[in-house]
């Protein structure tokens, strides 16, 4: 099974999309903020990292920077899951290396869960293994 | 006998003395140091003529410019009474010039100017006259000449004189003028200067050396330098400037290429500045530099409060609204076999759709600002049209299912890859299928994809529903406007303004291609077909 790191401070949200890749057979582990998610992920060492941009203490595109500097975590496939849609952030963001920036609002739980899976298909990691 | 030899020597030395006197004597008088000697030979060389007579008047001397002006031969005049050659002889001669009329041997009368000078010897004996006489003619002539020079020389004078009185004149009226243009040019100047200094825009004027020859109060506040300072230099102003502009650097940059520079959003002690540079022209050569500084601290603190405001707003207001279609989602997905109340499932597949279309109404007053002002991202890449067309359809099917309207995609083409943003197309289609279910009651909503010869992709959208009135085409693309503003409120008339905005983003463009009252309208928008070739050459 693959695990996912979602990086997300909105409980509802943590829930939904919880429930939603658990439903699609994902390991999932949740961080709420940018610190926690700099300290859980060398120890989970996720197949993928869902991250939020605007959250408490470090923003989400400073916690791009670094996990894309990290040369035990540059390798982990990021996916931006916000809700800003300023053409700035989604710039800043692909260009630090996030994969795909995708606004929440506009996608389903299980439209992210799908995206997630071709994702990690794309990057050779086999869904489920 | 004796006697007589001696006497005959005597008399021989007596005679060869005498002899030898007599040849030294003539050769005295022959010799140059003899005044009398030379004196004929100078008379005779004068042009004018020259007679002498003794005290009885009786000529006794005439010389060649005397024959020749009387036509008589010398040796004939010698002996004359002078009163035979003068026609009226003057009586009481005067040494004065005096004009007369002289007869010559051939009875020509001419007119000549006579001088009579008495001649006394050494023992004031008065010995005779010296007459000279010139011919008037030639006198004449030289007077006239020298009369006619004398007036050239007079107009000339006149001339000099005029134009000396002209270039006095031609003086007074230049040091008017002057006068008037360097009072114009001060008056020009302090005008300028008190411009310069009151601008709203900072103004730094340089000579080609770099050294600052004016600035302005505006630009002083802007480097915080206090008003009074002098003796400002362009290292003073950098240590204000953070950031990489270096002011030295782009004013050579201007003192040798002679280009307008603009430096935007520059930060100047906590201030924000466009810097704009152009070089100063005199005599087609570059005497310096100015620097423009447009303050605009204000701009950017209320453009950053404004994107701050939207930033704020699109994650507070979607944040929510994205949990409760999610949370509906979840209940649609893995409760709703467990419902058994059919009032109760309408309920949440009615908060299903009323969720997405808040989402859509906040997406759109979100996006229209930033998608006018170029913020969103549009990409553009290939994208298979057929599968997004498919995926609308199915999206949007159980809105035209519950309205009983039919759906369909009726192209045969498989595949038609267009270059654009996938979720940019998706938005669009989805916009024009909702409006033509919106306004269709009854019939089809039916999506085509054609190839137009310009390689073109044209999706074609077109329902049987009620068509745009005539009155209401012209705006129809317009923002806040509805394609049937008579019917009750339930969009916010953004959706064809922002597809048109999102098509145009992506080089394409969009149109009602026809609309028929009671029958229905077709809208239709272009994309750039995709192909390799042209993708490649330009990576």
């Amino acid at each position: 099974m693959n695990t996912i790191l979602l990086v997300e401070d909105d409980p509802s949200l943590i829930e939904i999309y919880s429930i939603t890749f658990a439903y699609e057979n994902f390991i999932i582990e949740v961080a709420h903020d940018g610190q926690e998610c700099l300290q859980k992920v060398k120890t989970i060492m996720p197949d993928i990292i869902l991250l939020d941009l605007m959250m408490p203490e470090m923003n989400g595109i400073q916690v791009l920077d670094k996990l894309k500097k990290d040369k035990e975590t540059k390798d982990i496939p990021i996916l931006i899951l916000s809700n800003i849609s300023e053409s700035t952030y989604e710039t800043q963001a692909l260009e630090l290396g996030a994969l795909q920036y995708l606004i929440k609002s506009q996608y389903l739980p299980m439209d992210i869960a799908n995206i997630v899976k071709n994702t990690l298909l794309k990057n050779h990691i086999n869904p489920h293994s | 006998m004796l006697l007589n030899l001696y006497y005959l020597i005597f008399l021989s030395v007596i005679i060869t003395t005498a002899f030898i006197l007599i040849f030294l004597y003539k050769r005295h008088l022959h010799s140059l140091s003899n005044p009398a000697y030379i004196a004929s030979d100078i008379l005779e060389t004068i042009n004018e003529t020259v007679i002498i007579t003794n005290a009885m008047c009786i000529i006794i001397f005439i010389n060649q410019a005397g024959e020749k002006l009387l036509k008589i031969p010398q040796k004939k005049i010698v002996g004359k009474n002078i009163s035979e050659i003068f026609s009226n002889p003057q009586t009481g001669i005067t040494p004065n010039l005096k004009e007369i009329n002289i007869r010559n041997e051939e009875g020509e009368i001419i007119s000549v100017s006579t001088s009579f000078n008495k001649i006394i010897n050494e023992n004031q004996n008065f010995i005779g006259y010296s007459i000279t006489l010139e011919e008037n003619t030639t006198r004449r002539k030289y007077i006239s000449q020298l009369q006619k020079k004398v007036d050239e020389l007079a107009s000339i004078n006149n001339l000099l004189e005029e134009n000396i009185k002209n270039k006095e004149q031609e003086e007074q009226k230049i040091e008017q003028k002057v006068q008037e243009k360097t009072f114009d040019i001060s008056e020009e100047h302090t005008r300028l200067y008190t411009s310069i200094k009151n601008l709203c825009f900072g103004f730094i004027m340089t000579d080609k050396e770099k050294n600052i020859i004016i600035i302005n109060n505006t630009a002083k506040n802007l480097f915080s330098i206090p008003n009074k300072e002098t003796n400002i230099t362009l290292d003073n102003l950098q240590t204000h400037i953070q950031g990489d502009l270096k002011l030295s650097k782009i004013v050579n940059l201007i003192l040798t290429n002679n280009k307008l520079l603009a430096y935007n959003n520059n930060s100047i002690d906590n201030k924000y500045c466009n810097i704009y540079l152009s070089p100063v022209i005199l005599d087609l050569k570059t005497a310096g530099a100015v620097i423009l500084t447009e303050d605009i601290t204000e701009e950017q603190n209320t453009e950053k409060s404004k994107e701050d405001f939207f930033t704020i707003a699109s994650h507070e207001l979607r944040s929510p609204l994205t949990s409760i279609r999610g949370y509906i989602s979840l209940i649609k997905q893995s409760y709703f076999a467990d419902i058994k109340n059919e009032e109760l499932i309408k309920i949440i597949i009615d908060i299903d759709s009323l969720s997405v279309r808040l989402i859509n109404i906040v997406n759109d007053f979100l996006d229209t600002p930033k998608l006018e002002q170029g913020k969103i991202r549009v990409k553009k890449e290939p994208c298979d049209l057929v599968e997004i067309v498919k995926a609308c359809i199915k999206e949007t099917n159980p809105i035209a299912t519950s309205k009983n309207l039919l759906i369909k995609f009726t192209s045969s083409i498989e595949s038609a890859t267009a270059l654009g943003d996938r979720d940019k197309i998706r938005q669009i289609i989805i916009n024009l299928i909702s409006n033509g279910i919106k306004y269709t009651e009854q019939g089809e909503i039916t999506i085509a994809i054609e190839k137009t010869p310009n390689s073109q992709y044209k999706i074609l959208i077109k329902d049987t529903g009620k068509g745009v009135s005539k009155e209401n085409i012209k705006f129809l693309f317009s923002k806040f406007q509805r394609t049937d503003p008579n019917k009750p409120m339930t969009s916010t008339g953004l959706g064809l303004y922002i597809s048109k905005l999102l098509v145009e983003r992506m080089d394409g463009s969009i149109s009602l291609e026809n609309t028929e009252e009671g029958k229905g309208s077709t809208f239709s928008f272009t994309l750039h077909a995709y192909e390799q070739s042209i993708v490649t050459n330009k990576s």
